[in-house]
């Protein structure tokens, strides 16, 4: 069994990463209101600061809030495991959502080849007060194309970042969204 | 109004409909759940390659000693050769020789169940053998044996003249109709070819096909034979730095799916046993490894052994005169787990690790004694020892950086989890091994 450093205590509520670096004096006298989702913010710190952001960002990519909520939950319990390994869990956060909604996507493919009568579009439903025609085109998109669209437009990421989140380079995120913005504006103009 | 203005308002304007607090109770629930089920699967994977099984030699090593050779090596041995399995029996556990002879049950019969070449990737075998009494398993996890019935699933992946593979136990009965258990898994370093995953499960009898991918890769799927279903991909990205799987179990009225971690096989093996005292269960070490439809080997295979025992011994030894730095330099990425800054902390022993408590061996711990080094490629060797007399256990070499044959990080960190090292060692060791856990 191996002994507890002294310098990590569990945390009141959730259970502390399990890797990571010593904690240093550093890190727990950084202000926690200057930027709760920096680095060197707690776990739980940096969950409650970026919750609410992340699950916006995955309903838009899912279109589902229970399926948004789900994916940001399961991916803070991927995090939790590198936190202290993280140097910047904003961007390992945005970007294990936009993979885990794209795993959802492949796993629901697999749902609807096996059982094409009974599949629905999971939270096929319109949020109110949005554009339904945009909604519809966006769900039309592949997914890489879907994604860079809506990071560039709605998180306001560099093709650089996006690039970096979709795992591709930034030439193709240029393409991505050029060719992603010209099929929405023929499914609108339609 | 731009279309590109339009769409980012409108996006704006969704993602403003949502409202949604953060749920740290389910949250944790979450962390602890996975937490559970990662234990779980390293129960299995890990437990079964250092399993110390009971009583029966006459059950497992009868079968698995069909074939002797004369050990010319001073108990070593390279028992992976073209077109055979191994070549040399297990050394016996002091349980084994207590057994009566007349409770033997009789020798069971290996049976492939899977051979097949994946389009582009490795080839994969995977063999079952039942063991029909009651035999002791235990493992770091779980170090009271528990007494149980069950097959022995010998996986064997290889590509590019690379072999990886691992053993593990599946309980029997068997799982529920839709059930899903992660067997054992790994990573093969194919020359040339990339990393690829490789996963071997149990699954439940209503399951026609096992999915697994990466995280961040494509689902590759693989038809059960005989509840077990063995599959393989490439390592993506993602998957390289995390390790994470996700499994799926497809055929019941509702998919099972399981998250795991890459870890068991060639880059982690090794941990200490117990054997039971129940009635009915008796001791013998489990094939350290897989038998291989072929396999190389270094070069001069018995000058490789040597410098393997002395890694061995380095690392697991006390080194009075240097401290725990001798030890790190024995392991592959040591390097890694070192850290000056920070003090030492007592590593306890664990009363299963059967290493003294008190006395020279206790710090640092003691002697070490190599009884068989199987080698599966050129730079990868399978290790069984004992230390300071305790129970078999199994690590693994490998061929380091340098050249030199090292003792594998994850061997290390799973003795320094298990009590075979213990006493003061620095903190950066202990907490770097933790990011091996």
């Amino acid at each position: 069994m191996l002994v507890e450093p002294e310098a990590s205590r569990l945390w009141c509520r959730l259970p502390q990463p399990r890797h990571g670096r010593a904690r240093t004096k550093e890190d727990d006298t950084a202000d926690p209101e200057l930027d709760s989702a920096s680095p060197h913010a707690s776990f739980e710190a940096f969950y409650l600061a970026s919750y609410e952001s992340l699950v916006r960002l995955a309903y838009i990519l899912t279109s589902s809030r229970e399926i948004a909520e789900d994916l940001v939950q399961d991916s803070f319990v991927r995090l939790h495991r590198h936190y202290d390994n993280v140097e910047a869990p904003d961007r390992y956060m945005r970007r294990t959502v936009v993979n885990a909604s794209r795993s959802h996507f492949r796993r629901a493919g697999r749902e609807r080849d096996k059982r094409p009568l009974l599949y629905v579009v999971p939270g096929g439903g319109e949020a109110p007060g949005t554009s339904g025609e945009l909604n519809d085109v966006l769900l039309t998109l592949p997914y890489r194309q879907r994604a860079a669209v809506i990071l560039r437009y709605y998180s306001d990421q560099s093709e650089s970042e996006i690039a970096e989140i979709l795992g591709c380079r930034p030439g193709t995120v240029g393409s991505l969204i050029h060719r992603g913005l010209e099929r929405m504006r023929r499914a609108i103009e339609a | 109004m731009s279309v590109e203005d339009d769409i980012s308002r409108q996006l704006h304007a969704k993602a403003a409909t949502v409202r949604a607090a953060p749920k740290p109770a389910e949250l944790a629930a979450r962390i602890r759940s996975k937490e559970l089920r990662a234990t779980r699967h390293e129960r299995l994977a890990l437990g079964a390659a250092v399993v110390v099984l009971a009583a029966s030699l006459g059950g497992l090593a009868g079968a698995f000693a069909s074939t002797p050779r004369a050990n010319p090596n001073n108990s070593l041995s390279t028992r992976y050769q073209a077109g055979g399995g191994p070549k040399t029996s297990q050394p016996s556990s002091p349980g084994a020789r207590d057994a009566p002879t007349n409770a033997r049950p009789p020798a069971p019969s290996v049976r492939t169940i899977i051979d097949r070449q994946l389009p582009g990737g490795p080839s994969i075998t995977a063999t079952v053998q039942s063991f029909r009494s009651p035999v002791a398993i235990s493992d770091e996890w779980n170090p009271t044996a528990q007494c149980a019935t069950g097959e022995i699933v010998t996986t064997t992946v290889g590509q590019g003249g690379s072999f990886g593979g691992g053993i593990s136990v599946a309980e029997l009965p068997r799982l529920a109709p839709d059930g899903l258990e992660i067997l054992s898994s790994g990573i093969l370093q194919a020359p040339g070819a990339g990393e690829e995953w490789w996963v071997t499960a149990a699954v439940g009898s209503r399951v026609t096909r096992l999915a697994a991918e990466s995280l961040g890769g494509a689902p590759v799927t693989a038809v059960p034979s005989d509840g077990i279903a063995v599959t393989a991909g490439p390592v993506s990205s993602v998957s390289a730095a995390t390790g994470e799987m996700s499994a799926v179990a497809e055929g019941g009225p509702a998919d099972e799916s399981l998250g795991f971690t890459l870890g068991s096989g060639p880059r982690a093996v090794g941990t200490a046993s117990a054997v039971t005292d129940e009635p009915g269960c008796s001791a013998l070490s489990l094939p350290a490894q897989p038998p291989s439809a072929s396999s190389s080997q270094p070069a001069e295979p018995s000058l490789a052994a040597g410098s393997i025992i002395a890694a061995f011994e380095q690392a697991d030894s006390a080194n009075p005169l240097l401290g725990f730095a001798a030890n790190l330099a024995a392991v592959d990425e040591g390097g890694r787990l070192s850290s000056s800054a920070l003090p030492t902390v007592h590593v306890p022993a664990k009363p299963s690790a059967s290493v003294p408590q008190s006395g020279p061996a206790a710090s640092g711990t003691g002697t070490v004694d190599v009884q068989q080094v199987s080698f599966l490629s050129a730079s990868t060797a399978v290790v069984v020892y004992r230390v300071n007399e305790g129970v078999l256990l199994t690590g693994n070499a490998q061929v380091g950086g340098s050249g030199t044959w090292l003792l594998s990080l994850a061997t290390f960190c799973s003795n320094l989890r298990s009590g075979i090292v213990q006493g003061d060692v620095p903190q950066g060791v202990v907490m770097g091994c933790q990011d091996q856990g």
